[in-house]
């Protein structure tokens, strides 16, 4: 438990010092040459991005639903004490 | 007979199947080659490309060994390395921009070529889809969860992008590479894309090497568990760590008959003959080992070797110290079920040989 609670601290701290960095490069660093997307250009392809999003998600739900299915094989299994429970 | 070295380390960690001196020629000549490519004025790229290609070799040898020792774990540790040369890419770009005062002209990365949205999506829904199939092998480890989760945003940036960079370049050309999470993109945040996707691969490794930490601790060498299986997963995974490689040539003597014993052996590769002598001169072949089979604990519990083990092919062997032996032993009385049953086969067939005399003239 203790050691759980280690690993989300090391990972809060590079994710913000990640963050920290990538702001101030951006900040003081900056980007040449900086494009920027107009605004009416910028809504027109939000559509796309819906998508891309819901494709991602649906192939997620199926990794889930998938882990979901073994975890319950593994269990009946183990309350049967027939099959060998998998390790790692 | 060749033993690999042993150094502090977990055995998934040890170069294992090479021997250590072809890991420093391997080393020696690519730095040379490194030296060559500085001297001949190759790019960035090239010297790196060149300093990399003698070790390609190497790492495959001892990936394949690797994935039939510790399985699934093999493609965990290659997939792990990659994506940390992947984040070494992203890193290299900052220090280009950093040191270019932000110029992105000349700020692609050490393969700069590769530097495209096609080669982007490739790569990260590879990191994506990989990390799935992680998951599931490794489902308990809630860090590739965290991983996956990261995985999944950065790929619905990379979707998006590599669609408008198809679909509509004048677009993509006036800012929309921008992306979602970009600066002025369709979300947007703080950031210009080269420091996003920096940010992103970030969050990606991070919790991939917590979860590989993690997984390590359970990754443990298939055959010592083929060969005994009523180990439980912590005796398999503290055990895998003292074992030892041995190679043995064909008709190599792998241990003596009536020779003391000081080490309990499991074929991984090969096959391995059993041979008893008999004090009128004559040997009969009592058993011949396959993988995932052992010998040396008759030896072990009585001080002398029982029989002769010969290599009958090239063979691989994994050796496990008398001491750790007996340890496990004496901690484990499903192993000693299992070893007191091999031990009676043996005796029985050492007892069918010597007892009648060989039948066949040996």
């Amino acid at each position: 438990m203790k050691r759980g609670y280690v690993e989300a601290a090391v990972f809060v701290v590079v994710a913000i010092g990640a963050f920290s960095l990538a702001y101030w490069l951006t900040q003081n660093v900056g980007l040449h040459p900086l494009v920027v997307p107009p605004q009416d250009m910028r809504e027109k392809h939000w559509m796309v991005a819906a998508g891309a999003a819901a494709f991602v998600v649906a192939v997620d739900a199926f990794v889930f639903v998938l882990i979901i299915v073994k975890h319950r094989r593994e269990r009946l299994a183990k309350e049967a004490g027939s099959a060998p429970v998998l390790r790692g | 007979m060749a033993r690999s070295s042993r150094w502090n380390l977990p055995g998934v960690f040890q170069v294992q199947r090479l021997p250590i001196r072809v890991v420093l020629i391997t080393a020696a000549i690519s730095y040379l080659l490194q030296i060559g490519a500085i001297l001949q004025g190759y790019p960035l790229y090239g010297i790196v490309a060149v300093t990399i290609l003698p070790w390609i070799l190497v790492f495959a040898f001892e990936y394949i060994w690797k994935y039939e020792h510790y399985g699934f774990f093999a493609f965990l540790l290659a997939f792990v390395l990659l994506q940390l040369g992947h984040l070494s890419e992203h890193t290299v770009q900052i220090v280009q921009l950093y040191a270019s005062g932000g110029n992105l002209a000349v700020s692609h990365g050490v393969f700069g070529q590769l530097d495209f949205e096609t080669v982007h999506v490739v790569w990260d829904s590879s990191v994506w889809l990989g990390l799935a199939i992680c998951l599931y092998k490794f489902s308990r480890n809630r860090w590739l969860y965290v991983a996956f989760i990261f995985a999944s945003l950065h790929e619905v940036e990379h979707l998006y992008l590599y669609y408008i960079y198809n679909t509509d370049r004048t677009f993509y050309l006036m800012g929309g590479l921008t992306g979602v999470m970009g600066y002025q993109g369709v979300i947007g945040s703080p950031l210009y894309r080269p420091y996003l996707h920096f940010f992103y691969n970030f969050m990606v490794v991070t919790p991939m090497l917590i979860a590989f930490a993690r997984q390590t601790e359970h990754a443990y060498d298939q055959f010592l568990a083929k060969a005994l299986p009523d180990l439980s997963e912590r005796e398999l995974v503290q055990t895998t760590n003292r074992l030892e490689r041995v190679v043995a040539k064909a008709g190599d003597v792998i241990v003596r008959q009536d020779d003391p014993s000081d080490r309990f052996y499991i074929v991984t590769k090969g096959e391995v003959e059993l041979i008893v002598s008999s004090k009128e001169g004559w040997e009969r072949t009592v058993a011949t080992l396959e993988p995932g089979r052992f010998f040396g604990e008759l030896g072990i519990l009585t001080g002398r070797n029982a029989a002769t083990a010969r290599a009958k092919t090239h063979t691989e062997l994994l050796a496990l110290d008398s001491r750790s032996f007996t340890e496990l032993m004496k901690s484990d009385a499903k192993v000693r079920a299992d070893v007191d049953e091999d031990m009676r086969r043996l005796h029985d067939l050492k007892y069918a040989t010597t007892g009648p005399g060989p039948a066949d003239g040996h």
